[in-house]
């Protein structure tokens, strides 16, 4: 009850009193005047007169007074009351906004909106319908009470819902039962009463309609209820949007997972393929290189000189078959990163002179000066031996290989910063500028390469660059037509290992 | 040749392959060797214990039972602690390599095998120079 009804009545009465005491006193006065000389009956009855008015007009004062303290007090209650309604108003709204975006999914996000609506406008149910993209509005989340599945088709003009949606504009009933558009399966199931449509709009593009229901009469929306819904569609637009974006975010990244894994697997089975196919075709080779092998060592008998010659040729070729295919597994390896690397601190002057002593005999065969420069002191890396002597051997076949009669071809090692720098230079064809950018691309050629019908595979730096990018160094090239080639191989003194190191064993390892 | 100065050395040489496994064994008889053969894993195991050469030569990929199940048997069991295994084979790749020597392969020899590596190397694990 208001504390008011028992208030006024109290001030009034004793207001009243006051006013009809002074106007007895007046009254007796006025008689007392009026009744004829002056005794002392009289003067005493005027004395009295006088008081009584006296004491009237502080009694009104008093109470005129009190009136307006009260007055005042029930204005700052009222003021308070406010202030502090509105200040829950804005914490709610600030602890929705707060929620709001920091919901996970789509569907969190709609549902903490509709709870938060119900939070603050103490409804009974608070639906979200948005389109499903088939044509009708169906309920995306729900809070309050249970409710039956909902969807209304678009085409349904007598639907609220729907001219909400289309108008952008929000629809308040008062008393659900007694409309007519109104579905009676909302109000009867829910002893529904008073319900507002609220449009949810984006971009000024309507994309749902909030409904919120009252089980309890509300005669008219209030401006406050109004307003604090309006924010929470307007809220809820932005961070259904956002969570939607990021369910989409989300799809993309298991759609790429997914695409990196099939990827992953297509280059496992790529490896295999090169594996066992690599496999099939060394099997056969074997026997030929080992049977050829067996006749030219006589063990069979012996050949006449032409014989001898040609089953030399089939024994080369057959073994530049091996190299390919060794080449091709080497490549197959490095590409799928699945090269292992055994690193040993070695000292790179023992690779560099037995790589070199190797093609001593190849360089004079083309009469090419072969050159060496080694440090006095030890030259010392984390490599894998084999795999380095693998790249100096096809960088020296490759200078030897392009360079003419006459030519030099110089190796050189050394110290650089933070590693060891290798180099093989010539004075051979060179590589033009266009070419040097596809350098170390598999089966590429280089034009004068191809044009002089120099063999090759162009696997060979393919597989050098592979090997020293496992090393985590670099390879580079220096060329200009004509005038001859330079590589330089950088390998770090200690590398940060890029592929799975085996720990060192004592493993003899093998080449054919 | 030596054999007349010390006992002939015996080596079990098993591949599916007989073309190859024919090549492997003429090899190794111009060595001085006497050789058993066997053209899968299970027969290669049976005749490792029946035999007990003084070395295995096994390819990896045979019918029956792989060249590394041969050989994880045969390291599994005491009684052949001191036989050696060289595993002959095309799969060249460091990971096989590596399996090899995990399972307790003396040596690893790929395929095309030069036959001077495969004398050196069958020498060096039976102490001969």
């Amino acid at each position: 009850m208001n504390p008011r009804g028992r208030v006024i009545p109290r001030d009034e009465a004793l207001y009243r009193l006051s006013v009809f005491a002074a106007a007895g006193c007046i009254a007796v006065m006025l008689a007392a005047l009026f009744a004829g000389p002056s005794t002392s009956l009289d003067r005493q009855g005027l004395l009295i007169g006088v008081s009584v008015l006296a004491i009237g007009a502080c009694f009104t004062t008093l109470v005129t007074v009190e009136r307006l303290l009260r007055a005042l007090r029930r204005q700052r209650a009222e003021t308070l009351e406010s202030a502090r309604s509105h200040a829950e108003d804005l914490q709610t709204v600030v602890e929705i906004a707060r929620r709001l975006p920091g919901a996970a999914d789509a569907h969190t996000a709609r549902e903490a909106m509709c709870n938060g609506v119900l939070e603050v406008c103490g409804g009974m149910l608070a639906v979200l319908m948005e389109p499903d993209g088939a044509g009708s509005l169906v309920a995306s989340a729900v809070a309050g009470a249970d409710a039956a599945p909902m969807r209304v088709s678009l085409d349904d003009d007598a639907s609220v819902t729907v001219s909400a949606f289309r108008s952008a504009e929000p629809y308040f009933v008062a008393d659900l039962e007694g409309h007519p558009a109104v579905s009676s399966r909302l109000a009867a199931s829910l002893d529904a009463v008073s319900a507002l449509w609220q449009p949810v709009v984006r971009d000024t593009l309507p994309v749902g309609v909030l409904i919120v229901v009252w089980d309890r009469p509300l005669e008219r929306l209030s401006e406050r209820a109004a307003a604090v819904v309006g924010l929470f569609a307007a809220e809820a637009a932005v961070a259904i949007e956002r969570a939607d974006l990021l369910s989409r975010l989300e799809g993309l990244n298991r759609t790429l997972r997914m695409q990196v894994e099939a990827l992953r697997i297509s280059d496992q089975l790529k490896t295999d393929f090169v594996s066992s196919v690599s496999h099939e075709l060394r099997t056969p080779l074997a026997s030929i290189i080992g049977y050829v092998d067996v006749m030219l060592d006589g063990d069979v008998g012996t050949f006449t000189d032409e014989q001898r010659e040609f089953m030399s040729i089939v024994q080369e070729n057959a073994r530049r078959l091996l190299t390919l295919i060794n080449d091709l597994l080497t490549l197959s390896g490095v590409e799928s990163g699945k090269m292992v690397l055994r690193r040993e601190l070695t000292d790179l002057r023992g690779v560099v002179e037995r790589c070199v002593r190797d093609q001593l005999q190849v360089a004079e065969a083309s009469d090419l000066r072969l050159s060496l420069v080694l440090p006095a002191d030890p030259v010392e890396a984390q490599v894998d031996a084999d795999r380095i002597g693998q790249v100096l051997t096809n960088l020296l076949a490759n200078a030897i290989k392009f360079t003419g009669a006459g030519g030099r071809v110089g190796v050189a090692l050394g110290r650089a910063r933070n590693g060891v720098a290798l180099s093989v230079s010539d004075t051979g064809i060179g590589i033009a500028e266009d070419d040097q950018t596809r350098l170390f691309e598999r089966f590429f050629r280089a034009r004068n390469a191809a044009d002089n019908s120099i063999p090759g595979t162009g696997l060979g730096l393919a597989i050098s660059k592979g090997i020293v990018d496992a090393h985590g160094g670099t390879l580079t090239v220096e060329s200009a037509l004509d005038e001859g080639t330079a590589i330089t191989v950088l390998l770090p003194t200690d590398p940060v290992p890029r592929t799975p190191t085996t720990s060192p064993k004592e493993i003899p390892h093998v080449r054919v | 040749m030596s054999e007349f100065e010390t006992p002939t050395a015996r080596v079990l040489v098993a591949d599916d392959e007989p073309h190859l496994l024919r090549l492997v064994k003429f090899r190794l008889e111009r060595e001085g060797y006497e050789v058993l053969t066997a053209t899968d894993g299970e027969s290669a195991l049976k005749v490792a214990r029946e035999e007990r050469p003084d070395l295995c030569v096994l390819d990896v990929m045979m019918p029956k039972r792989s060249g590394f199940d041969v050989l994880r048997e045969l390291r599994s069991d005491d009684g052949f602690a001191g036989m050696k295994v060289i595993m002959l084979t095309a799969r060249a790749q460091d990971r096989d390599v590596d399996v090899g020597f995990s399972l307790g392969a003396d040596d690893y020899i790929t395929k095309p095998f030069s036959p001077q590596e495969l004398r050196v190397r069958i020498g060096a694990h039976l102490g001969k120079r």
